[in-house]
């Protein structure tokens, strides 16, 4: 009951927290769309440019290609930023990123890929890197591409035995296991089969292993890209064809699958929340 | 043989097995959640962000671990292991004879790593190769040093310091190349045969400090590093030395791929004190220089053609007050075949010792293949030709092995 306490009140805090980081209000005490067309200045522009050829252009090359130095070394090419296609947002499906959607990345890296994160690099350098890259690609100076509709993230359903059994259902429902194999291990029958928008051959995540979790491992980060979906990818957004609550539980089961492969119907529920100790 | 070749196997197999069921990488990648090929071409060859990270002193580019956030580890520890075994055959071309003919399990080098940050500029790193071999076992502290980074608080990295044991940055450093073997001049030893001490290898890790950085307010790509040192193996020697070196390179890109171009100059004094030669100390001056180049060919940036030409000068390695002067370098090549999977390399050296007209050539080719992210198959055939006319030795050594290369 403690456990369950705790938790609810950690899921509060993490929603609110993110909510406000979404906001820009917690870290950067803007809003993030007013950020993403809001003018910048010549000094930040150079500065970004400077730790941008420091840190980020041996992969991504300093005219934001993604062609490298390393490129040729890598299976898969780094980010061609001249498109302004990113996965890790928290805008609508084909839409460009927040500010602190590009903040975030720069920041938390994509696990288990060959981009890092760069938590130690100060603040304000990573801040001028966001606003050096949308140099790169015009969208981000398109004002047609403004508004963003940047997600909500509502009412947060907490993982329960019923909400799992729910999200199993859709994940059923929703063909999930097509890509993503019957037990979520990358290994659906479509596996091997896709591309993304860049010429690079993808494999479905592998939802029982942490690794694999590229931009976060919570059920909110789960959640976020069922809302968004990963933008050059097969990975589809489900905002439009999913409500937030059937969001929510889908998120939750995905989310269940990470530590254990024994749970296939619902029945090894409790034991997982009590492995993620939200029983 | 049969027997070492089966136990090796059965090595190899359950390690196999216990890295694909742990999915560990070492050290840095565990530490900061990328690939090792973030750093790497193939262990151990630094790519060009691998390079930036050392220069950087252990940490990411462009940052600085006074920036570090509570959940980021700080601290870092690796293990590389490279169980091999080779076929070892040595012909005297004069007297048109096979002689020294080994079929070895050449052993297993542990290599132990580690670095950490211990405040807002200061880190460490250190290695300690551990080498089972032949029924023995030794240790030796290959590098130990302090690093304080960022002086100029700029977030570029453009003056750092260390201090403790390191491999000067001059010239090319063993993980700036794929082969094993270090360069001839590098490990010329001019006592080699007279004394039980070495006189000096560039090569190795020496006691020292040195300012080091890469002055991005001038050119992107240029590095440069002057250090003093206490001479090479000061740790195992009975002679005491003192030596300044300083090195400078300049990378452009044409079309993203790295050309780089530099230099490296080092002279210092050792004062021998090996009773075992002599009764009477005596002092030798070494002096290395050389010029270095690496081009990545501009259209696929797979070919990585590389090369030193470096003079080295004793002035006296012996009572006798001989001098000895070496001219030599190399010229390599590696090869991106497929990316994360699968190297060729390939290297010449060659050396000229001029008082006693020792000359080596040397040929080493061989390959990587990552069977897993952290288990990399190895093969490599090495021929080296020395002759010392008119009646010295004139012999071929050709050595040829596999093993396998192990991180945690």
């Amino acid at each position: 009951m403690y456990l369950q306490s705790l938790t609810v009140v950690a899921a509060l805090g993490l929603v609110g927290f993110t909510i406000a980081s979404s906001n820009g209000a917690a870290t950067l005490g803007t809003d993030p769309v007013a950020m993403t067309s809001a003018p910048t200045s010549n000094a930040t522009l150079e500065r970004g440019k400077l730790m941008f050829n420091i840190s980020c252009s041996p992969c991504h090359g300093a005219d934001g290609s993604g062609n490298g130095p390393i490129e040729v070394n890598l299976r898969n090419s780094p980010r061609d930023l001249r498109r302004g296609i990113y996965l890790n947002r928290s805008t609508a499906s084909g839409q460009l990123p927040t500010d602190y959607d590009l903040y975030r990345t720069i920041t938390s890296g994509i696990h288990n890929t060959a981009m890092p994160p760069f938590k130690a690099m100060a603040p304000g350098d990573r801040w001028s890197i966001v606003q050096y890259i949308k140099m790169f690609s015009s969208r981000f100076a398109d004002s047609t591409e403004y508004p963003l509709d940047v997600l909500n993230v509502g009412a947060e359903v907490l993982p329960s035995p019923q909400s799992l059994a729910k999200g199993r259902t859709l994940y059923l429902q929703m063909q999930c296991a097509n890509c993503h194999g019957i037990r979520g291990q990358g290994d659906g029958p479509a596996a091997g089969t896709h591309v993304d928008d860049f010429g690079n051959q993808i494999m479905p995540t592998d939802l029982t292993n942490l690794s694999n979790f590229k931009f976060g491992r919570s059920a909110l980060d789960i959640f976020r890209i069922f809302s968004t979906g990963l933008n050059g990818t097969p990975m589809p957004s489900y905002a439009q064809t999913l409500s937030e609550t059937d969001r929510w539980h889908l998120a939750n089961y995905v989310w269940s699958l990470q530590n254990t492969d024994q749970y296939m119907d619902g029945a090894g529920a409790d034991s997982i929340l009590m492995a993620h100790g939200s029983k | 043989m049969k027997k070492l070749a089966v136990a090796f196997l059965l090595v190899v197999v359950f390690l196999s097995c216990l890295v694909s069921e742990s999915h560990a990488i070492p050290l840095f990648a565990r530490k900061y959640n990328t690939t090792c090929f973030t750093c790497h071409t193939t262990e151990p060859l630094l790519n060009e962000f691998g390079r930036r990270f050392q220069a950087n002193g252990f940490q990411l580019p462009g940052t600085s671990e006074k920036f570090a956030q509570a959940d980021q580890p700080t601290a870092a520890l690796g293990i590389l292991a490279t169980p091999m075994v080779l076929h070892t055959q040595t012909h005297d071309n004069i007297l048109d004879t096979t002689f020294g003919i080994q079929n070895t399990f050449s052993g297993i080098e542990v290599g132990l790593f580690s670095s950490a940050s211990l405040g807002s500029h200061f880190s460490y790193f250190a290695a300690v190769p551990i080498i089972i071999a032949n029924g023995s076992t030794s240790i030796e502290v290959e590098a130990a040093h302090l690093i304080y980074s960022d002086v100029l608080n700029d977030g570029t990295g453009s003056l750092n310091f260390r201090l403790g044991k390191f491999r000067i940055f001059s010239g090319f450093l063993k993980n700036v190349l794929l082969t094993g073997a270090d360069p001839l001049v590098d490990t010329y030893d001019p006592l080699a045969g007279k004394t039980a001490n070495d006189l000096f290898a560039a090569a190795d890790p020496t006691f020292g400090v040195s300012a080091y950085g890469t002055l991005y307010a001038i050119s992107e790509g240029l590095r440069w590093e002057v250090g003093a040192t206490g001479g090479t193996k000061s740790d195992i020697d009975l002679n005491t030395a003192r030596a300044v070196f300083g090195s400078l390179d300049q990378t452009v890109y044409i079309n993203n791929a790295p050309m780089r171009f530099g230099g490296f100059y080092y002279t210092g004094v050792q004062d021998i004190t090996d009773t075992s030669m002599s009764a009477t100390p005596w002092s030798n001056r070494v002096t290395r220089a050389g010029v270095d180049a690496e081009i990545y060919d501009p259209w696929t940036k797979r070919f990585d053609l590389f090369g030193e030409y470096s003079i080295g000068k004793d002035d006296k390695v012996d009572t006798a007050g001989g001098a000895y002067t070496m001219v030599g370098g190399f010229a390599g090549l590696n090869v991106i075949i497929v990316p994360e999977k699968f190297y060729l390399y390939g290297r010449y050296d060659w050396m000229n010792q001029k008082e006693v007209s020792d000359n080596q050539h040397q040929i080493d080719v061989g390959f990587h293949y990552h069977l897993l992210p952290n288990v990399v198959l190895t093969g490599v055939y090495t021929t080296l030709m020395e002759t010392q006319p008119p009646a010295g030795v004139d012999k071929t050594t050709t050595t040829f092995g596999a093993g396998i290369l192990f991180g945690f």
